[in-house]
């Protein structure tokens, strides 16, 4: 018998060309007992590898195949004696000394010491060497080999580097002579046969075994050629030009067992130790040893007594009256909590959320979490999940095991950054760490690599990586033939066909290994013992080696610490309405702080504002879905904005569940039940289900489920289907209906609800969350609308929209702007002492940032542009933009005049001036300075002031936005004529009515469910238009609703429940008028 | 006074003119001018091509031609003999007359001293195609639309902000000209031919029609310290076909002998069509380069002259064909006896201490050609008996065997040979043995995996 304990997957990055289940498949198809996974230099697939091979019924054995360099010391030794030796012989050194490449050396895990041994040293090996290198060194490896098995091939043959035998008696030196085997490979090669009685020779001199394997880099030989293509992305080079850096035969696939046996027929003990050897390793992953950290309590006190007392203070000031319902929940849950012995993982998370009040951070939990009161009492999270009666069990439940999932929302940018820090300082750089994230193969990138190999055109390929999945939506027609008869390929064609098997294949491989957006990783001890860790890219983030999912399948408990723009810019937004002096522009007549916690609920302004689609810039609620749904849905209470967030989801869409709930909400159709025992569940939605928790509850009361089977069944929903899951759940759903006399159309009818949803359901405790944001981002909007512009300004880019369209909304809502201006703006935007909002050098194209906030500390006034210049350091090209936006007109210039002025302030003062330096200037050169300028500003510039339309040109290729009038205010009467109808008036128009509208379009949608349909928005002087593109239209008018900045559409107007909409039937560009240089790129969501 | 012709198309003349230099015809007579350079000549010898127009110095010509208006109408009229249509523009600035030229289709003629004012009204953009530095951006920054616009600003404070280059294009703006003409000066042609009063057939009457023209040309180049870098020969046939070789020497080479013996041993070795060799007329053109500096030295081992070593490689090209010449280096590639052949090189310096790779135990003869064998095999794939048609090649039973050895590659190059992949050469797949046969002989064999073909591949000695 025979177990292959040598092999590779995909995971080695671009050195196997199989992934782990496959291979595990492979296995188990040809009876193998065990497999051993060595990929290079890490673990990364090690997770999925293991869960595969268990439900396989192979025994995984882990381990990894580590680069070794020799020491640097004795590498630097050798160069030394080198030229010694050369200069005491005077005879030049015939060849120079080559570096000499790293080996490699393949470890396997015999216990789970060997397995936190593997795990130190390649951390050692990744965390001193930037992403994607480094090497160890025999001296690495003393004293840390405890638990690991070396294999030794055909490296131990370089007598070059150590002498004749000298590697493997380093490695047994190291190891110990029982854990060193030598291994023997035949890949049917020319010479190979010699390097083996070599290698037999050497085991035989230092009594170690011989063990055969097969250095598997693919599961069959089909696999060869993409195994060649990833060769060739690894050397950065195509098929053509690869040589014999290619593999030679396709030998080194996963052979059967017998096989194997045959092919050592000569050294059947070689064959016969690999089951030993196998008999051995007996560690699995199935214990880590990963422990998540003791919190520090007060003595006397345990972990679940301390997180009772201060749930019980938390509740208390939370729920006021802290009633009876309540009581019971928080009970039942520390309860379960105490049980699972999870109150550490509360008690740091509670921890984080204190930092962050400490620190004036926002922070609010999401997701799950938000179901739980525990958290609510603890101020993780914002909803209380009793009033609003979420499943606690969507969050926990004692079935399953798994360690509960909290996400906490921070605002994006350096305050996340500084929360992410003080976890590191807290446990420690091996300590905590990111989760990684595993970028694979997709359309295009696959197309790109996969032609450059193949070597077809750089041409060709550019466009066939566009058309590969350049649109979210694929119809029935969006194929790999259609799309390479779209670049001019013919599938029938053997190198056309070569590329579509190759492309296919290649989908879903893993690419590089990147950092997840915020998950984290704490431990109890040394995370490193647990799963290497790396560098990441951005300095100062550490990352493990695997992805979130597969740290939640080991059972390593992660903290996401997620950045949220509508945060930062809400934090932002109270800063500025409460540190303003009087807060003169409050109309609810309070005087105290205003605090996102106790903002006042049902403000009936922010309802009107909802019930009228004037959200842009509000969080979640400002898309044009959600702008079409919302006058519709009519929000009156908070529940209302729950379910609007909820709503415009895929989930729902797909389902067809939309128009169902808007018919009933609006008494178009009757309320009805799939079965009348679910109408507690369904009775809050109209009897149609909108949220997971809703569908898990379905499964309870119809089918009998627990809890835990309910979340099972999501689960076994969710985007990794397993048929095999499927079925059995299904079974089981279909008996609990059954037996609670539930079946025929009823049950059916159930079945295909939860089919249909459970696939992108939102969880109701989440919408919730991001309810509470929506409302504040609106009721900060209703009344205090120029902070809360002014720091979403800040916070770009963030949302559906571009700052123009901030600004010109914010116009419409009475907010007034104040242009840039180099004496008086800040780098942010700033709300000023009469309520406007000037504008911030952040918005100046191409202004260095540094310079920028340069300008913005010199809060002396700058006396001239040359000294503007000289203190600053600013460049020809940002002075410039500067003057040509206005921004240098308190010198009392027009912007012709500035850009006049400009032009010679900048340019290079000759030998006489040199000297003359902000630091050198003297009180009697400043004066003269003064002098000098006051006479030029006398002397007239000779440039034509510039008109308006060329001011808005200026603004947009300057700052990308305008204060002034809107582009299309300057054509309005010319449009008139054209019977052309403004935004404002499609409100008041019949429905049905053919029209016309014009506009700039500021954003392009073409989404996944909308069957091929585009939305585009247009936006004039007086507000937006919604515009519907049929996809035939869209087919034939591609480039000019593509490419122009301002369309003109002929339409038919749809105006109903409030929702108006121009469906297109001709669409043209709209130019001329003066405006036609307006440099503008629309948001484009494709 | 200075006429501009600007012919709108001439862009289009410019491209074919690049496209044929492309394609290493640019000496050819027919191509040697463009037509509008053409048409300049035809009235004086001061004339400059700038990009898509060219400038003629017309003073004197109102005694030939009569008024300045005739003189331009002259122009025009001669182009369209030609098949030009062109803007013509007549001025007494250089610069003047090229913006009209540019901006104004037709016939413009403009007064000395009203320069200015003629072009006032022209975009500011035609400043781009005079100046390729123009920084259009500033000016159009400062909202200046024409060359009016420009020409109105005060010449110093634009001097302030934009230095030299700012008054250079006021200058310009104002219809002054900022520099003097550059007349062309025709290049040098080398080139010579022979109408023969009776038509010649084969190579030895050609070889002395060759040497007559060859030894002027060859003075020519040693007057001027050139040498021939591309050797054209057109020969005319009798059929009014022009049939033309291109020979590119290796080093720049000026020897008659040598020319002409390189000149027919590559029309031997591509002659023209069977049925139409007379030859009427023969025409050399030479594309000359800086002629070759030659030091001899003491210490280097003497070596054949590039004109011997060319010559020799001619021949030999010549008799075997020229992809067939150089010298055998391996290609990295796993493919069994792949190789290619590398032009020679003249190496001078050799390394002092070759690394010569150790020289195998056994020698192996490899075939040309792979020879189909018979083979009988066991249920392994093991040979077991071996058979050939081919003479020198003797059968026998295997009495010894090695192997398989596995090798394939090039797996994405499908189909035939001839569809051309790393030496001409489809994917392989196949299993190699080393055999040895019952009658002495030992041979490496193979077996292809796809089509079970047995094959004999190198005799082992």
């Amino acid at each position: 018998m025979y177990v292959e304990l040598h092999c590779a997957s995909a995971f080695s990055f671009l050195q196997g060309a199989s992934l782990p289940e496959i291979l595990i498949d492979r296995a188990a198809e040809l009876g193998y007992p065990a497999l051993a996974l060595l990929d290079r230099d890490g673990v990364y697939g090690a997770p999925r590898f293991h869960k595969a091979a268990l439900s396989a019924g192979v025994r995984p054995i882990i381990g990894a195949e580590l680069a070794l360099n020799l020491e640097a010391g004795r590498a630097g030794r050798a160069g030394r004696e080198d030229r010694r030796g050369s200069a005491s012989s005077a005879i030049p050194p015939v060849l120079p000394i080559q570096p000499i490449p790293p080996f490699v050396l393949p470890v396997l895990c015999e216990s789970q010491e060997g397995y936190r041994n593997l795990c130190r040293l390649v951390t050692r090996m990744k965390m001193r060497a930037p992403k994607g290198e480094g090497a160890l060194t025999l001296d690495d490896l003393e004293g840390a080999t405890s638990g690991l098995v070396a294999l030794v091939g055909r490296s131990a043959l370089a007598g070059h580097q150590f002498g004749v035998g000298g590697l493997v008696d380093r490695l047994v030196g190291i190891f110990g002579r029982d854990r060193v085997y030598v291994e023997v490979q035949r890949h049917f090669r020319r010479g190979e046969q010699t390097d083996n009685q070599m290698l037999v020779d050497l085991a035989s001199a230092f009594h170690v075994p011989v063990v055969a394997t097969g250095g598997v880099r693919f599961a069959t030989p089909d696999s060869r050629p993409l195994f060649d293509v990833l060769t060739c992305i690894h050397h950065h080079t195509d098929l053509a030009r690869a040589g014999r850096r290619l593999a030679p035969n396709a030998e080194r696939y996963l052979k059967p067992p017998s096989e194997m046996a045959a092919l050592f027929a000569d050294m059947p003990d070689a064959v016969a130790r690999t089951c030993e050897l196998t008999d051995r390793l007996q560690y699995t992953m199935a214990d880590l040893g990963y422990r998540f950290p003791d919190y520090p309590v007060p003595q006397g006190e345990t972990q679940a007594t301390f997180l009772r007392k201060i749930a019980e203070v938390g509740a208390r000031e939370r729920y006021r009256p802290y009633h009876d319902r309540a009581r019971a929940q928080i009970a039942r849950e520390l309860d379960l909590i105490e049980k699972l012995e999870l109150a550490g993982y509360f008690l740091i998370v509670w921890d984080i959320v204190n930092f962050c009040r400490q620190h004036d951070i926002l922070v609010q939990g999401r997701g799950s979490a938000a179901n739980s009161a525990v958290c609510y009492s603890l101020g993780i999270t914002a909803v209380d999940p009793v009033k609003m009666e979420l499943l606690f069990e969507r969050f926990l439940s004692e079935e399953r095991g798994e360690w509960p999932d909290i996400d906490l929302d921070l605002p994006s940018g350096d305050r996340r950054e500084r929360v992410i820090q003080h976890v590191y300082e807290k446990y420690g750089r091996l300590g905590a760490a990111m989760t990684a994230n595993v970028i694979t193969y997709r359309g295009r990138s696959a197309a790109r690599e996969v032609g450059k190999a193949l070597g077809i055109e750089e041409t060709q390929i550019d466009r066939l990586a566009k058309v590969m999945g350049h649109f979210e939506f694929r119809d029935q027609h969006d194929t790999l033939p259609k799309h390479l008869s779209t670049v001019g390929l013919d599938l029938d064609s053997d190198r056309v066909r070569l590329f579509a098997k190759l492309w296919h294949e290649m989908q879903d491989l893993p690419r590089h290994l990147g950092q997840h957006s915020g998950g984290m990783v704490i431990c109890q001890g040394q995370l490193d013992a647990v799963v290497p860790l790396e560098n990441a890219t951005m300095p100062g983030r550490v990352v493990v080696q695997w992805d979130k999912d597969d740290c939640a399948e080991m059972g390593i408990v992660k903290v996401d610490l997620l950045g949220l723009g509508m945060m930062a810019a809400l934090q932002d937004a109270l800063t500025i309405v409460n540190t303003r002096q009087d807060g003169r522009e409050r109309q609810d007549g309070q005087n105290g702080r205003v605090d996102l916690a106790h903002l006042p609920p049902d403000d009936p302004d922010v309802y009107e504002m909802l019930q009228a689609a004037d959200t842009i810039g509000l969080f979640q609620v400002e898309s044009r879905a959600q702008m079409a749904t919302l006058p519709r849905l009519k929000p009156t209470c908070f529940y209302d904005i729950v379910v609007q967030v909820a709503i415009i989801r895929p989930g729902p869409i797909v389902g067809q569940m939309v128009h169902p709930y808007l018919n009933r909400r609006a008494g178009r159709e009757p309320v009805v039940y799939p079965h009348p025992s679910l109408e507690p569940v369904l009775k809050r939605t109209l009897g149609v289900p909108l949220f997971q928790e809703q569908l898990l509850r379905i499964a309870m009361i119809a089918a009998g489920f627990t809890g835990g089977q309910a979340e099972d069944l999501r689960r076994a929903m969710g985007f990794k289907r397993s048929e095999k899951r499927m079925r059995k759940l299904e079974s089981q759903l279909r008996e609990g209906m059954a037996g609670n006399g539930i079946d025929g159309e009823e049950a059916e009818k159930i079945i295909t609800a939860i089919m249909s949803f459970a696939l992108y359901g939102f969880p109701e405790s989440h919408a919730a969350s991001f309810a509470l944001l929506a409302y504040a981002s609106a009721y900060l909007k209703a009344h205090y609308p120029a902070a809360f512009y002014c720091a979403l300004l800040n916070n770009q880019p963030m949302g559906f929209y571009h700052p123009s369209t901030l600004v010109k909304d914010a116009q419409r809502r009475g907010v007034r702007f104040h242009p840039i201006d180099v004496q008086l703006s800040d780098w942010n935007c700033t709300v000023e002492e009469d309520g406007a909002i000037r504008l911030g050098l952040r918005y100046v194209s191409g202004l260095r940032e540094e310079v920028g906030k340069t300008i913005a500390l010199c809060r002396v006034r700058f006396s001239s542009l040359d000294d503007l210049v000289n203190r600053t350091g600013l460049r020809r090209a940002e002075l410039v933009t500067l003057a040509d936006i206005g921004a240098l007109n308190s010198f009392g210039y027009d912007r012709r005049s500035a850009l006049w002025q400009a032009e010679q302030a900048v340019r290079p003062a000759g030998e006489l001036f040199t000297d003359m330096t902000a630091t050198t200037f003297t009180a009697e050169h400043a004066e003269h300075a003064e002098k000098l300028f006051l006479e030029e500003l006398t002397s007239a510039s000779p440039l034509k002031p510039m008109t308006e339309a060329e001011r808005i040109v200026a603004d947009y290729a300057g700052t990308r936005l305008t204060i002034g009038r809107h582009p299309m205010a300057l054509r309005r009467d010319e449009l008139a004529t054209r019977g052309v109808s403004r935004a404002i008036d499609l409100r008041t128009a019949r429905n049905g009515r053919r029209v016309r509208v014009a506009g700039m379009v500021i954003t392009r949608q073409r989404p996944g469910t909308a069957k091929g349909f585009v939305f585009l928005t247009l936006e004039d002087e007086t507000g937006v238009a919604n515009i519907i593109v049929r996809p035939d239209l869209f087919l034939r008018d591609r480039l000019v609703i593509t490419d122009e900045p301002f369309l003109l559409v002929d339409g038919v107007l749809q105006n109903q429940d409030g929702v108006t909409s121009v469906r297109a039937e001709r669409i043209a560009g709209l130019h001329g008028g003066g405006v036609q240089d307006v440099e503008f790129d629309a948001h484009d969501f494709y | 006074m200075f006429a501009c012709v600007y012919s709108p198309g001439y862009d289009d003349h410019r491209k074919a003119r690049e496209a044929r230099k492309e394609n290493n015809i640019e000496n050819s007579a027919s191509s040697a001018c463009s037509a509008v350079t053409v048409v300049a000549q035809q009235f004086s010898p001061r004339y400059e091509t700038r990009g898509d127009l060219v400038v003629i110095d017309v003073r004197g010509l109102d005694r030939l031609f009569g008024d300045a208006r005739t003189i331009a109408e002259e122009l025009r009229r001669e182009a369209a003999d030609r098949g030009l249509r062109v803007h013509v523009a007549i001025a007494a600035t250089q610069t003047a007359a090229a913006v009209l030229a540019i901006a104004r289709p037709g016939v413009v003629v403009v007064e000395r001293g009203k320069e200015a004012e003629a072009i006032a009204p022209v975009s500011l953009q035609i400043l781009g195609v005079l100046d390729v530095a123009l920084q259009i951006e500033i000016l159009k920054r400062w909202g200046l639309k024409t060359l009016g616009d420009l020409a109105a600003l005060p010449a110093d404070e634009l001097s302030a902000r934009l230095g030299q280059q700012g008054l250079a294009w006021h200058a310009m703006a104002r219809g002054a000209d900022v520099r003097p003409l550059v007349p062309d000066v025709e290049a040098e042609r080398f080139e010579a031919s022979l109408d023969l009063e009776w038509p010649i057939e084969g190579l030895e009457p050609l070889s002395f029609v060759l040497t007559r023209l060859l030894e002027p040309l060859s003075l020519r180049l040693e007057q001027r310290d050139r040498g021939v870098a591309v050797l054209h020969v057109q020969l005319r046939l009798v059929t009014k076909e022009t049939y033309a070789r291109r020979l590119e020497l290796p080093t720049p080479m000026r020897d008659v002998k040598t020319l002409r013996t390189l000149a027919l041993l590559d029309l031997e070795a591509h002659p023209p069509s069977a049925d139409a060799i007379a030859i009427d007329r023969v025409t050399v053109v030479i594309d000359p380069t800086p002629g070759r500096v030659w030091q001899h030295t003491l210490f280097a081992r003497p070596h054949p002259t590039p004109e011997q070593l060319s010559t020799l490689l001619a021949r030999l090209g010549a008799a075997m064909g020229q992809d067939r010449i150089g010298a055998p280096v391996l290609l990295d590639t796993y493919r069994p006896g792949a190789f290619a052949m590398k032009p020679f090189a003249t190496v001078h310096d050799h390394p002092a201490h070759p690394a010569f790779p150790a020289l195998p135990a056994s020698a192996l003869r490899r075939c040309r050609q792979p020879v189909p064998a018979r083979v009988v095999a066991d249920a392994d794939g093991r040979p077991l008996k071996i058979t050939s048609d081919r003479r020198g090649f003797a059968g026998g039973a295997v009495l010894h065997t090695s192997g398989p050895w596995k090798t394939s590659g090039d797996w994405w190059i499908d189909g035939p040979a001839e569809k051309a992949g790393r030496a001409g050469q489809a994917g392989w797949d196949r299993d190699e043995w080393d055999v040895a046969l019952s009658d002495g002989a030992s041979y490496r064999v193979f077996v292809e995996r796809g089509t079970q073909r047995w094959f004999i591949d190198a005799i082992l000695d």
